[in-house]
C-alpha cells in the first residue's frame, strides 16, 4: 500500500509529462503532436492491461509488477537521454553571433540574465562582480543595446556587494536548465579523488572490500553478531551498508562541495544548486561498487550452499525505495551543510563525527530485532533505520518494515529536502561575493588533504 | 530571452518533432495502464483479500487526484 501511494504520487509525472511539453509547441507542430499523444494514450490503455493480464497468466502478477517498473525506468532514462543530447546538439550549433550576444550580456553584468542560458561552462567564462558600486546591471546592459530588460524598480544605490535573491523556483528551473552541468562537476571530482596514488581508481573498489570483509570479521566473527534468517552475515552487512555508505557519502560529499570547486565558482558562472547533487557523483559509484560485492556474494553462496538469498519479486521495489530515500535524506541535509561548510570549514570536522555517531544507531551491522522491544519505537525515529531496513527486506526479505515507520521516514526526508531548497535558495549566494575563496587553493592538493577517516569504524 | 528561452529546447527547435519523447511516453503510459491491473492481481494472487486489493488500487490513485494539479502546474513552468 505504501509503495502503490508512493507510485500515485509521482504517476502525474509521468502522465502528464509529454502534454505539459506539447504545451509550448508551435501552432504549426501542435496539431500533429497532439494525434500522436492522443494515439500514444490510446494505444497505451488498450496495450497496458493487456500485457499486465497476459504477464500475470503466464508468469505470475510479480512479473507483470516488475516489467511495469522496468519499463518506467526506460520511459524515464529515454526522456533524460533525449533532452541532454538535444541540449548538447544546440549548444554546438550556437551561432558565433548569438555567442557574441550572449557574452555581451555577460559583460553587461547581469547575474540573472546570464544564468538563464543553457550553455556550455566556456561561454560564460568570464570574471563578473555584479551590483558592485551601485552600478545598475540591467540598465548598462540596455543602453549598449545587446538585449530589452524587464522594467526594474528604480533602486537606491548601495555599497558593497549584494547578492542576488532566488525564489525556490527559480532556482528549481535555473538548476535544471544547466543540468549538463552536473556530469562534468561529477566527472571532475571523480577524477581528483584519488589522483596521485599508485592504485588510483582501483581504490574504488579496495577501499570497499577491506571493509566489508573487515568488518564482517569483527561484528559477525569476533562479536558474533547474528542476522535473522539464516542469512550469512558478510551477505547481511554488504546490503546494509551499501545503503548507509550512500547516505554517509552523499552527506560528506555535498557537504565539501563549494569548497572542492571554489576556484572553478569564482572563474565561471552557472546556478549553484548542481554543485551539491554533483558531488554526490561519489556516493553514486560507492553504491555501484557495494552492489557489485553484493552480487559477488550472492553469487558466492549461491555455489557454495545451493541457496540464492536475493528475494526476486515485487519487493525489490522496497529497496529502490530505500535507496531513494537515501538520497534524499542525505541531499536535504547537504544544502544545509554546503553552505554552512562554506561559512566555516568547522563544519567538515564536525559532520564526520556525527556521522560515525549516526552510523551506530541504524540498524546497519546488527538487525533492529536486536534492539531490546522497548527501545526499538525510538530507534525507528532515526529517519535512516527505515530506508535500511526497506533495502534489506527488499534485497533478502530479512528487514523489519514498519509502516509507520517508513512513512516518519519519508515524511522526514521530504521536510529536509524542502526546507533545505528555502534555505539554500536564501543563504547559498551569500558568500558568492568578492571575498570568497582562497583562489590559490588547488582543488587536487585539497583533495589529497581531505583523507577522510570517516570510513574507520 | 524570450519566452521561447524558457521552455526545453527540444519543443523550441520545430524541425525535429521529439519522436523520442513520443516514444517514451507511450512505453510510460503503457507501464502506467499496468499497473493498476498488476498490482490488483499481485494482491489477489497473495491471498491478501479484495479488500486490501481495493485499497491498494485506492493508494494507486487517491495521491494522483491531490498532487495532479501541483505537479501539473510544476510541469507546466
Amino acid at each position: 500500500v505504501v509503495l502503490a501511494g508512493a507510485t500515485g504520487v509521482l504517476q502525474p509525472l509521468s502522465t502528464g509529462g509529454m502534454t505539459s511539453v506539447l504545451t509550448g509547441a508551435d501552432e504549426e507542430f501542435l496539431p500533429r503532436a497532439t494525434s500522436v499523444e492522443a494515439a500514444s494514450f490510446g494505444t497505451a490503455s488498450v496495450v497496458g492491461p493487456l500485457l499486465a493480464a497476459v504477464l500475470a497468466g503466464v508468469e505470475g502478477a510479480a512479473l507483470a509488477v516488475i516489467v511495469q517498473s522496468v519499463l518506467k525506468l526506460v520511459a524515464m532514462g529515454i526522456t533524460v537521454t533525449a533532452l541532454l543530447a538535444h541540449d548538447l546538439r544546440a549548444n554546438a550549433r550556437m551561432s558565433r553571433t548569438r555567442r557574441g550576444e550572449l557574452n555581451g550580456l555577460v559583460r553587461a553584468g547581469s547575474p540573472i540574465l546570464h544564468r538563464r542560458q543553457p550553455s556550455s561552462l566556456v561561454l560564460v567564462a568570464t570574471d563578473t562582480t555584479p551590483q558592485v558600486g551601485g552600478v545598475e546591471p540591467r540598465a548598462a546592459g540596455a543602453a549598449s543595446g545587446h538585449f530589452q530588460p524587464h522594467p526594474v524598480p528604480r533602486r537606491r544605490p548601495q555599497r558593497g556587494y549584494h547578492p542576488p535573491h532566488w525564489s525556490v523556483r527559480e532556482l528549481i528551473l535555473e538548476s535544471w536548465r544547466s543540468r549538463h552541468v552536473l556530469f562534468a562537476l561529477g566527472g571532475r571530482l571523480l577524477s581528483i579523488r584519488f589522483a596521485r596514488t599508485k592504485l588510483g581508481r582501483a581504490w574504488f573498489v579496495v577501499r570497499p572490500l577491506m571493509e566489508v570483509f573487515g568488518m564482517s570479521l569483527l561484528f559477525g566473527g569476533i562479536l558474533a553478531v547474528s542476522p535473522a534468517a539464516n542469512v550469512p552475515y558478510m551477505v547481511f552487512l554488504v546490503f546494509a551498508l551499501a545503503g548507509w555508505r550512500f547516505f554517509q557519502y552523499a552527506v560528506y560529499w555535498a557537504t565539501l562541495s563549494f569548497d572542492r570547486f571554489a576556484r572553478l565558482m569564482r572563474k565561471l558562472d552557472f546556478p549553484l544548486l548542481p554543485i551539491p547533487i554533483a558531488s554526490t557523483a561519489v556516493a553514486v559509484l560507492n553504491l555501484a561498487v557495494y552492489l557489485a560485492i553484493g552480487v559477488g556474494l550472492l553469487i558466492y553462496y549461491w555455489i557454495v550452499d545451493g541457496t540464492l538469498y536475493l528475494k526476486l519479486g515485487p519487493e525489490l521495489l522496497l529497496a529502490v525505495l530505500g535507496f531513494a530515500l537515501c538520497f534524499l535524506l542525505a541531499w536535504g541535509i547537504g544544502l544545509f551543510t554546503s553552505v554552512w561548510n562554506a561559512h566555516t570549514r568547522d563544519v567538515r570536522f564536525v559532520i564526520r563525527y556525527v556521522l560515525q555517531f549516526w552510523f551506530f544507531l541504524t540498524p546497519v551491522v546488527y538487525p533492529l530485532s536486536q534492539i531490546p522491544s522497548g527501545f526499538q519505537t525510538l530507534a525507528q525515529l532515526n529517519p535512516m533505520a527505515a530506508p535500511v531496513d526497506l533495502i534489506k527486506e527488499g534485497l533478502l526479505g530479512i528487514g523489519q518494515v514498519d509502516p509507520w515507520a517508513t512513512l516518519w521516514s519519508v515524511g522526514v526526508t521530504l521536510t529536509t529536502c524542502a526546507a533545505g531548497l528555502w534555505f539554500f535558495s536564501r543563504r547559498a549566494t551569500h558568500f558568492m561575493g568578492p571575498t570568497g575563496w582562497d583562489d590559490d587553493v588547488d582543488d587536487i592538493r585539497r583533495a589529497d588533504d581531505d583523507d577522510d577517516d570517516m570510513d574507520a569504524v | 530571452l524570450t519566452a521561447e528561452a524558457h521552455l526545453p529546447s527540444v519543443v523550441t527547435d520545430k524541425s525535429r518533432p521529439p519522436a523520442r519523447l513520443c516514444v517514451a511516453a507511450l512505453i510510460g503510459q503503457i507501464a502506467n495502464e499496468m499497473t493498476a491491473v498488476a498490482v490488483v492481481l499481485l494482491v489477489l494472487a497473495r491471498g491478501q483479500g479484495v479488500a486490501l486489493a481495493g485499497i491498494t488500487a485506492g493508494a494507486l490513485a487517491l495521491p494522483g487526484a491531490i498532487t495532479g494539479p501541483v505537479l501539473g502546474a510544476l510541469l507546466d513552468h
